[in-house]
């Protein structure tokens, strides 16, 4: 099946700044895709040369088999959620969400009946009669959804939809967001610089760095087999250190690792033979064990310090070679009796399929 | 900082009161005082004889003339009627200025707008003097007009009401501009994207957009032009033609010709009573839409 977008070595500049440096992606109906990296990667940028807000300085961008090169905003298969929402002050509610059927030239009635549709799947029927400095952050949000998917368009692009919102209620807002395009069959190319929100909703993942697309993956993909030291570094916790490829046995490669006492073994990657290479571990691939008679494998050091999150906690360990390491631990228990804590001596030890190589 | 804090919140009551009451001095000592003296004299007497030539009587004698003679209705209505045509002028050179500036690259904003104000710079009369030369039989206009082949007879615009819509759209586009810049200029630019977004073509987006929201520029800017042009005297003198009854003519031709101080305060007083109601009017509308928003 063709791709629903396809972005063809897109590059745009602004003087002498490339804020997207040569792009090529792929985008199938009915993705829930992400594209995410740090303050001033060129998401937003990427996002309106979609909407066609801007216009690529090389490159071409393909939406539905249609070329989109010189096709203006207003005749896009494509509506954009703003970051800001852009509702229009001086309209109601309703008439905001109204307005891109108005440009439609439908029927009244259809109007009025495809609005209040709308409404009521964002839970704003209530409010329809309000202006937008009446609501509330999560009202207005909401509404900004109403007006762009009232037109139902092929694609719906939305730049940190929910990055206004506090913490409860975008965890709430990210599940129902998913639920909808689920619903609705709608292609979402969402941006966002928040990883949690992207694992928690994306069915693929773009990460994005200094204008140009790192990895694209499934959420799980990107997390346990990040392709570089960005990427491991970007997405959750990682401890990361250099090493250099000295051999292979069984399908291993033996890595030589300071850091981590000396030589290791860890699954082979494609394309990488010898030299030197960066390891990734994440940290509730390592265990923490009490360092005494009954535990003596592993790397000995003592914890130099314990965050406790609710539901698990960070330690750190002072390791013997010289290194740090962050642990971490589910606390399933309410009061283990036997818990580490600062300055206990312990081991720690991990599966040989807990690391990842990649290029340095 | 604590200790400035301090001392400036003791000095707050008396300091508090005397900045409310500048501005209400000021108001009491320019307008509200020679506002009741001008009542005065209108309601007053002409007394030719007399320095000054009136005499206080209340008889209100100005204001039965005033009503009771067609030639001061028609002026007003004149004034009123050119006011408006040169005010919608004005308004139409004026808002696609203030869009350009307000859409122009930030650090050019400030440069256009001091270009905007800079006429101001020199001399009023001097400026509708130049363009007594410019306008006339043999002036700059026409020379362009008739050098460049195109008409061989263009007439003459000094002398007609477009000279002086021209004079008054000229004299008072920066209390047009500013207004609508003002309100052009704080609107985000993502509501434009917004509607092109949702399906708006350019002139579409701004009809249904830009425009609605530039709504309080534009009635600021009509009022600050149309307020001053109903009683503008001096460009209507130089530019319009002898017969241009206009109301601030005949003010002056009351005051200074006849020396009759009680008509000249009569008319001003009418005037001040023809132009307070439309903005009193316009303000409670205001109100109203406020309180009910
Ligand atoms: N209109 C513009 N003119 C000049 N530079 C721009 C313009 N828009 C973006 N840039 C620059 O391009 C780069 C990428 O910007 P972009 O807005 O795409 O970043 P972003 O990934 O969305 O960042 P954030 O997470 O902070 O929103 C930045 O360096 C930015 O300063
Ligand atoms: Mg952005």
């Amino acid at each position: 099946m063709p791709a629903l977008i396809r972005i063809e070595g897109v590059i745009r500049r602004f003087g002498d700044i490339v804020a997207v440096a040569g792009v090529d992606l792929d985008i199938q109906a009915g993705e829930l895709f992400a594209l995410l990296g740090g303050s001033g990667c060129g998401k937003t940028t990427l996002l309106r040369l979609l909407a066609g807000f801007e216009a690529p300085d090389e490159g071409r961008i393909v939406i539905d088999g249609v070329d989109m090169t010189g096709v203006p905003p207003y005749a896009r298969p494509v509506n954009m959620m703003f970051q800001s929402y852009a509702l229009f002050p001086h309209m109601s509610v309703a008439r905001n969400v109204a307005y891109g059927l108005e440009r439609e030239r439908l029927p009244r009635a259809e109007i009025e009946a495809r609005v209040a549709q709308v409404l009521d799947l964002v839970e704003l029927g209530a409010h329809a009669g309000r202006k937008p400095h009446q609501l509330s952050g999560g009202q207005r949000q909401r509404v900004a959804l109403a007006r762009a998917i009232v037109k139902r368009p092929k694609v719906l692009l939305l730049d940190e939809p929910l990055a206004a919102l506090d913490r409860k209620l975008r965890e709430r807002t990210q599940l129902e967001l998913v639920e909808l395009q689920r619903r609705l069959g709608i292609t979402f190319v969402m941006v966002t610089h928040d990883q949690d929100e992207a694992m928690t909703m994306a069915t693929r993942i773009a990460v994005m760095d200094r204008g140009r697309i790192v990895q694209v993956g499934a959420p799980a993909e990107i997390y346990e087999q990040p392709v570089n030291r960005f990427v491991a570094d970007f997405i959750g916790l990682a401890n990361i250190f250099e090493g250099d490829i000295v051999g292979r046995s069984d399908g291993l490669l033996r890595i030589r690792c300071g850091p981590l006492g000396g030589e290791i073994a860890a699954p082979a990657v494609a394309g990488l033979a010898g030299g030197a290479v960066s390891l990734a571990i994440r940290p509730e691939k390592l265990s923490l064990r009490r360092d005494d008679a009954a535990n003596t494998g592993g790397l000995a050091g003592h914890v130099r310090d314990v965050v406790y999150l609710g539901d698990e906690s960070i330690f750190h360990v002072a390791l013997q070679t010289g290194a740090t390491v962050q642990v971490t631990r589910m606390n399933a228990q309410r009061r283990a009796s036997a818990a580490i804590t600062r300055g206990d001596a312990v081991r720690v030890t991990w599966a040989d399929d807990a690391v990842v190589v990649m290029p340095q | 900082m604590s200790a400035t804090a301090r001392t400036v919140a003791r000095g707050a009551p008396w300091g508090r009161a005397a900045t409310i009451l500048v501005p209400y001095l000021w108001l009491l000592l320019f307008f509200a005082a020679p506002f009741a003296i001008v009542a005065a004299i209108s309601l007053g007497d002409y007394t030719p004889d007399t320095v000054p030539p009136v005499t206080l009587t209340w008889s209100g004698k100005a204001y039965a003339l005033l009503v009771g003679d067609a030639l001061y209705a028609a002026a007003y209505l004149n004034s009123l009627r050119i006011a408006a045509i040169a005010t919608i002028v004005t308004l139409l050179i004026g808002y696609p200025m203030a869009y350009t500036i307000a859409r122009a690259p930030a650090g050019w904003r400030g440069p256009l707008l001091m270009a905007v104000i800079l006429p101001f710079w020199t001399s009023f009369l001097i400026r509708i003097y130049a363009w007594m030369g410019i306008l006339s039989e043999n002036g700059l206009l026409n020379q362009v007009l008739r050098g460049s082949g195109l008409v061989d007879d263009p007439g003459t615009l000094l002398g007609t009401e477009w000279a002086i819509y021209l004079g008054i759209a000229y004299a008072y586009l920066p209390f047009m501009v500013l207004p609508l810049y003002a309100s052009l200029e704080k609107m985000d630019a993502a509501l434009l994207e917004a509607a092109a977004d949702l399906g708006a073509r350019p002139w579409t987006a701004f009809r249904t957009v830009t425009l609605p929201l530039s709504l309080p520029g534009i009635v600021g800017g009509c009022l600050l032009v149309f307020i001053p042009a109903v009683g503008e005297f001096v460009i209507p003198d130089l530019l319009g033609g002898t017969g241009t009854l206009m109301i601030g003519k005949v003010l002056w031709d009351e005051f200074f010709s006849n020396g009759d101080w009680p008509m000249a305060s009569a008319v001003a007083m009418a005037m001040l009573v023809v132009l307070v109601a439309p903005i009193v009017l316009f303000q409670r509308a205001r109100a109203r839409d406020l309180a009910g928003r």
